[in-house]
């Protein structure tokens, strides 16, 4: 029977197993949107082209109308289990993550039920500057090991850039996150290919709709985001508003500052790394008066442009979704989270469900120090 | 009979966990259910199936108090509709009552539980094992999925030979305890019939003194209840009044809040007497009077005796 560091030393490559670290609570969280960047612009993205802020009136507008049913969102636990020494000169952290993925829908009594299953996947990433053979090997023995069926195992290798990550670990982070965004990109097309979408059955992402590695290019792509928008509940305030900011121009969240409750920015621009085009704007969903900071309370939405949106989506469209996001704002899970003033209850109630599919820390780390059947 | 239902499932949590006494369970959100009804659970380890009688039945949601709720309701305005309901449930604090097979052993996390149907509720409150020959009347237990089972008394214990006392006890004023009683009274007398004597001490004005007659204003729903306990919807039979004396004429020397019609129409038919204490008679009974009454020295035991 082998243990995993037995099945490595097979390959003459020497796992030290240490004392599990959480990554989750040692690395801080980095805001939704880190790494987004307005795209300078003359207008604002959207048909409506006045660069001033916009006001839901919410005293005329129907408060018992959301467009959206469908929430989705995904979450992940990583830990760091040990290190490997590959050719005796260089080392490598080993990361084992737990991945969810899941959508929930509102019925017409209003109550969330999940739609379909929670999506799971359990990981075992190790660095890609292991050799491909070695690699190949020590996979096929972890995935022939009855605690490897058990467990839904899956061993991927994960790419360290020091230009873009500080440290390993990141890198295993976001091949984790990569992999997420993978489930819910697979639960997105479902959905889609279904028919079940529609303009007043929306689906809300948790999170910037950063699928970058999925996105083929193609329009095809943005068509299967046409129903669905992406809300971020914590954002960059210092991301420019355009590239002048480099020189001292003016940073989103002190443009933030200037909202009050119902009211949006226009929508700015952003492009992916493929020329994917978004419109984003901000929304105060709380009153000022009612939250600790000025930041608080504000969400940023952000909807992929379809080819009709050449010109920016159509403003009557987004302010149908701030409507119906602001008519999301009741119940709160004040006093269950501290994130409440810009955490959309149904969102909460589906990261819920979906963390509590995962295995305890601790049951999920001992099952790598046990012996590999 | 009627048939079981599945209305939730055993909640066995780290702060309120099952045991041997009692057990909780969350409801399914269309489920009705009311305290003293009777619920069971099957236990997949034996087979065996444990009956609980529901105490108290409670709403929770994750609102984490009041100030939740009212951030909740935008604030504290009355008009919000929420978008989404919020997440809640029932559930019922249950507390055992049998075991079919004498397993005690708490009911696990997860196990379905089940409305009971009649045949359910005798055997949970061990009126299977009654003997019918001495067995009385008690009255109809209604549960909240419409189930009605007729209850009866071990009457070996209520009237004797093993035991005869009964308490009742309640608020005052709502007229049940002395319907009630007056419904085992006859109860026992259409089971019993001439083996038993019963002597009512009246206290209640002229509430009591109809009782040879039938009821005018008892509907046919009421009807129908008396028939599915087996006792006749019936006044009582062999009924004597006794009234004590007053020295008044015009009352038929009866000293009753009963209308001088009744009284009359009552001694015409010679179901009324009215009793008085003589001294020849009674003088041997003086101390019956001061029965209650403290006597440390025995000064009335020595005049009286």
């Amino acid at each position: 029977m082998s243990t995993l560091s037995e099945i490595f030393d097979k390959r003459k490559i020497t796992l030290y197993h240490n004392e599990s670290l959480d990554l989750d609570h040692y690395y801080q969280e980095p805001y939704q949107d880190d790494g987004d960047e307005i795209k300078e612009m003359g207008d604002p993205f959207e048909t409506n082209k006045s660069k001033k802020k916009r006001k839901i009136d919410l005293a005329v507008e129907d408060r018992t109308y959301s467009g959206f049913s469908f929430f989705m969102d995904g979450s992940r636990r990583t830990y760091k289990i040990g290190d490997m020494v590959l050719d005796g000169k260089k080392i490598y952290p080993v990361v084992i993550a737990q991945v969810r993925a899941g959508c929930t829908e509102r019925n017409t009594q209003k109550k969330l039920h999940a739609y379909g299953e929670v999506q799971r996947k359990n990981l075992l990433l190790l660095s890609d500057k292991m050799n491909d053979v070695d690699f190949a090997e020590i996979r096929q023995r972890i995935l022939k090991t009855k605690m490897a069926q058990a467990l839904h195992l899956d061993v991927v290798t994960y790419h360290f850039d020091p230009n873009k990550d500080n440290v390993p670990v990141n890198a295993a982070i976001a091949k984790a996150n990569t992999m997420m965004h993978d489930m819910e990109i697979d639960i997105l097309g479902k959905m889609v290919n279904s028919g079940t979408l529609e303009p007043d059955r929306m689906l809300i992402v948790d999170g910037p709709l950063q699928f970058i590695r999925q996105d083929t290019g193609k329009p095809e792509f943005a068509d299967m985001f046409y129903n669905v928008v992406g809300v971020s509940k914590s954002f960059d305030p210092m991301l420019p508003t355009s590239s002048k900011a480099k020189r001292g121009g003016t940073q989103i969240g002190a443009e933030l500052l200037k909202l009050e409750y119902g009211e949006r920015t226009p929508v700015f621009l952003k492009e992916n790394s493929r020329h994917r085009k978004f419109g984003c704007w901000y929304l105060r969903i709380r009153p000022r008066s009612r939250v600790s900071n000025p930041l608080e309370g504000i969400i940023k939405i952000e909807k992929m442009a379809v080819i009709d949106d050449e010109d920016g989506l159509d403003s009557a469209v987004v302010d149908n979704i701030c409507l119906s996001i602001l008519n999301e704002g009741s119940p709160t899970c004040y006093g269950r989270d501290e994130r409440w003033a810009s955490h959309l209850y149904p969102v909460y109630l589906t990261e819920t469900l979906i963390k509590s599919s995962f295995e305890s820390d601790l049951v999920f780390i001992n099952n790598f120090k046990r012996d590999f059947k | 009979m009627s048939s079981r239902k599945l209305i939730g499932k055993v909640s066995a949590t780290e702060k309120y966990p099952s045991s041997c006494d009692e057990f909780q369970f969350w409801l399914s959100d269309d489920t009705i259910l009311s305290p003293f009804d009777i619920v069971l659970v099957e236990n997949k380890t034996d087979n065996s199936i444990t009956y609980g009688v529901v105490q108290d039945i409670f709403h929770i949601t994750d609102g984490t108090g009041h100030i939740s709720n009212y951030v909740s309701s935008d604030f504290g305005n009355v008009d919000t509709i929420p978008m989404t309901r919020r997440l809640s449930l029932s559930y019922a604090k249950v507390s055992v009552v049998h075991n079919t097979k004498e397993n005690f052993m708490p009911v696990f996390e997860g196990s379905a539980v089940y409305t009971a149907n009649e045949e359910d509720i005798q055997v949970a409150l061990g009126l299977d094992h009654i003997d019918e020959k001495t067995a009385i009347p008690a009255g109809l237990m209604k549960t909240g999925n419409n189930v009605s089972v007729p209850i009866k008394y071990n009457g070996d214990f209520l009237i004797g030979p093993e035991g005869a006392h009964m308490n009742i006890s309640g608020i005052s004023g709502l007229a049940t305890k002395t319907s009630y009683v007056m419904f085992l009274l006859k109860a026992i007398q259409d089971k019993c019939k001439d083996d038993v004597a019963i002597i009512v001490m009246n206290v209640k004005g002229d509430d009591l003194l109809h009782v040879h007659q039938p009821n005018e204003k008892i509907t046919e729903a009421q009807r129908k209840e008396w028939d599915d306990l087996g006792v006749p919807c019936a006044p009582f039979e062999n009924v004597k009044y006794l009234y004590p004396y007053r020295k008044q004429k015009d009352k038929l020397y009866a000293n009753t809040a009963l209308p001088i019609e009744d009284l009359e129409e009552q001694f015409a038919s010679k179901q009324a007497s009215n009793f008085v204490y003589t001294f020849e008679h009674d003088i041997d009974k003086v101390d019956m009077l001061f029965a209650n009454v403290e006597d440390p020295n025995y000064t009335i035991e020595s005049i009286l005796n």
